[in-house]
């Protein structure tokens, strides 16, 4: 099995491209026929057949997380955890490295589906003249230039690794303009958006329009007070110890925080985990109901 | 048996903390969630949930967007996967949509994972089929934008702003961008309720939205729409957990107020200072009660 396990694990390079190649059309050819068949099962056959392949994918998980973890060390000095088996001649986190594998494989298939989407949206809009056409120009050049840009610095950096002669450092730098210099660029910008945001929502919200409000208001105003050196400089004068000392502003916020809102955040937490397990089970054993799941 | 070159120093990493406690307490959640379920169905109707605010909503802001023949906006969170989130946000979404399609109303799914996009595309088909009317199906309506968190923040917005959405509905995995997306829709006069599993995420919906499902509410909305025995049957047992849980919590209360104040040894001081920490020399530092931790330690390690 580690034999198998090793040779499906092929290294990208050029110099096994076609083998890379001939290894993802057979997976593809492969995949393709079982999705052929499923098709073909009876529905009343497949529901059940879902079911099970459904609890097995979550068993997976189940005995990575049970299954004892064991600190290793290694002759080469290496000691990542592993997960033996005692009774098979490889570790369990092998089998999630390829589990793992896996769903990222089946993402990628799937990221062309979503591709297609954004084309037919666009596209659409494009050879139709809609409202705001422009807009989907500009998105459909961007990711064009992107896969081509992108797909480019991949070759390259192989063929540079692999030491193979060429021109690499031309479109290593398109690359870095437009993913360091623009696209990075234009994600702090929307993440800067936050702090105007955070502003205009907290207008609303402490608004004084009811009791509620009200306290919501004075807590995180000491709260926000207890953050800022001038406001903590105003409550400087009380002793550092004794009962008068909880009546620096620092102390308030760091009162509230601790006691009242992480309580009530680990609260809501025990509550999401609690309901995510509860979520889990039930589709593991096929009791869930829903559109979402038939 | 294939030779192993590597030495195991240490085995049962992750039960090394708590021994058995985690292993008994997992499996007393899933028992209680499994009898739950076991009793509910056997006394079909014996199980009521209280009103979710929130989830009644959906009709009225469906019907604002009908009469205003605006579109209804959903987003099912950023889950890295199609995970037990992303499913259940499409669980309620297929709910709205089911209404927007008896409605003829328009509707914008926009998805960040691709996964997540394929099974809501054919949750909409789906619903518009049983609803009888595929023909109002448009295929472009639920639509992939992006994995790139901004980007599909700025597509959102953007989604919000142009077709000036009605009802704007947020449900599953949001991270820094979800006041981007409420306070976007907070302009165009949209109602919002939002559902988030990042509880860091909550404050901003509840300051920018107009109904948020708190918690485990989010999961309990499939049980509150479908009303299916199983389903409320699983809050149940999770609602015992949560019992449970909270009996811990007044245990731990009641002997952490016991435990004992005591001056530190000179060996105590030196560790804080080597430390860095500044230590008074008359300064009294609460110690873990002997007792408690005497009987943790008792509890077989793995």
């Amino acid at each position: 099995m580690e034999i198998l396990i090793a040779r499906w694990t092929v290294a990208r390079t050029d110099a096994n491209l076609w083998q890379v190649v001939s290894y993802a059309g057979a997976a593809t050819l492969v995949s393709a026929v079982l999705m052929f068949l499923l098709s073909r099962i009876p529905s009343n056959f497949r529901r059940p057949l879902v079911g099970i392949f459904i609890f097995v994918a979550g068993l997976i998980w189940i005995l990575d997380w049970a299954l004892p973890k064991a600190a290793v060390r290694r002759a080469s000095g290496e000691s990542n955890p592993i997960t033996p088996l005692p009774f098979w001649p490889f570790e369990y986190n092998l089998v999630m490295d390829k589990v793992i594998q896996a769903s990222q494989v089946l993402s990628g298939v799937l990221l062309g589906l979503g591709v297609l989407s954004i084309l037919r949206v666009h596209v659409k809009k494009l050879t139709k003249r809609q409202q705001d056409w422009p807009f989907s120009l500009v998105l459909l050049v961007s990711m064009a230039a992107m896969i081509v840009i992108g797909l480019g610095e991949w070759v390259a950096s192989n063929r540079e690794a692999a030491g193979m002669p060429g021109n690499h450092e031309l479109v290593k730098t398109a690359f870095s303009v437009v993913f360091n210099d623009m696209l990075q660029i234009l994600d702090a910008a929307m993440f800067s958006l936050i702090a105007f945001f955070i502003l205009s929502a907290a207008y609303r919200a402490f608004r004084i329009r009811s009791v509620e409000a009200t306290i919501m208001m004075a807590v995180a105003l000491i709260v926000l007070l207890g953050f800022i050196p001038l406001a903590m400089a105003v409550t400087a004068g009380l002793p550092v110890e004794g009962f008068a000392s909880n009546f620096r502003i620092e102390n308030m916020k760091t009162w509230i925080l601790l006691n009242m809102s992480t309580p009530a955040l680990r609260a809501i937490d025990l509550g999401l985990g609690l309901g995510l397990l509860a979520m889990a089970l039930r589709i593991m054993l096929g009791l869930e109901k829903g559109v979402a799941v038939d | 048996m294939a030779e192993r070159n590597y030495e195991i120093t240490s085995l049962g990493l992750q039960y090394q903390k708590w021994g058995w406690l985690l292993v008994i307490t997992t499996v007393a959640v899933v028992g209680y969630i499994l009898w739950g379920i076991f009793l509910a169905r056997r006394k079909a109707g014996s199980v009521t949930i209280r009103r979710i605010a929130g989830l009644d909503q959906i009709d009225e802001a469906v019907g604002r967007a009908t009469e205003t023949a605006r579109p209804v906006l959903m987003v099912p969170g950023l889950s890295g996967a199609l995970d037990g989130i992303a499913v259940q946000a499409l669980t309620i979404f297929a709910s709205i949509i089911r209404t927007a399609a008896r409605f003829a109303t328009p509707i914008r799914l926009l998805n960040y994972h691709p996964a997540v996009f394929a099974v809501a595309q054919e949750i909409a088909k789906d619903v518009y089929q049983t609803e009888g009317v595929p023909d109002r199906y448009d295929v472009d309506s639920v639509r992939f934008v992006s994995d790139r968190q901004f980007a599909f923040a700025a597509a959102v917005a953007g989604t919000i702003r142009r077709d000036q959405v009605a009802a704007a509905f947020y449900m599953g995995d949001f991270f820094a961008e979800s006041l981007i997306m409420a306070e976007n829709a907070n302009m165009v006069g949209a109602i919002q309720v939002a559902a988030t599993t990042q509880f860091t995420q909550t404050p901003f919906f509840i300051a920018a939205c107009d109904y948020v499902l708190l918690g485990d509410e989010f999961y309990a909305a499939s049980a509150y729409l479908g009303r299916e025995p199983v389903l409320l049957g699983s809050l149940v047992g999770a609602d015992w957990a949560k019992l449970t849980f909270m009996g811990f919590a007044v245990v731990a209360l009641i002997v952490h107020s016991f435990q004992s104040i005591r001056p530190l040894t000179d060996e105590q001081k030196q560790y804080f200072k080597d430390m860095g920490t500044p230590v008074l020399e008359d300064q009294e530092y609460p110690t873990r009660n002997e007792f408690f931790f005497n009987w943790i330690s008792k509890i077989p390690r793995g």
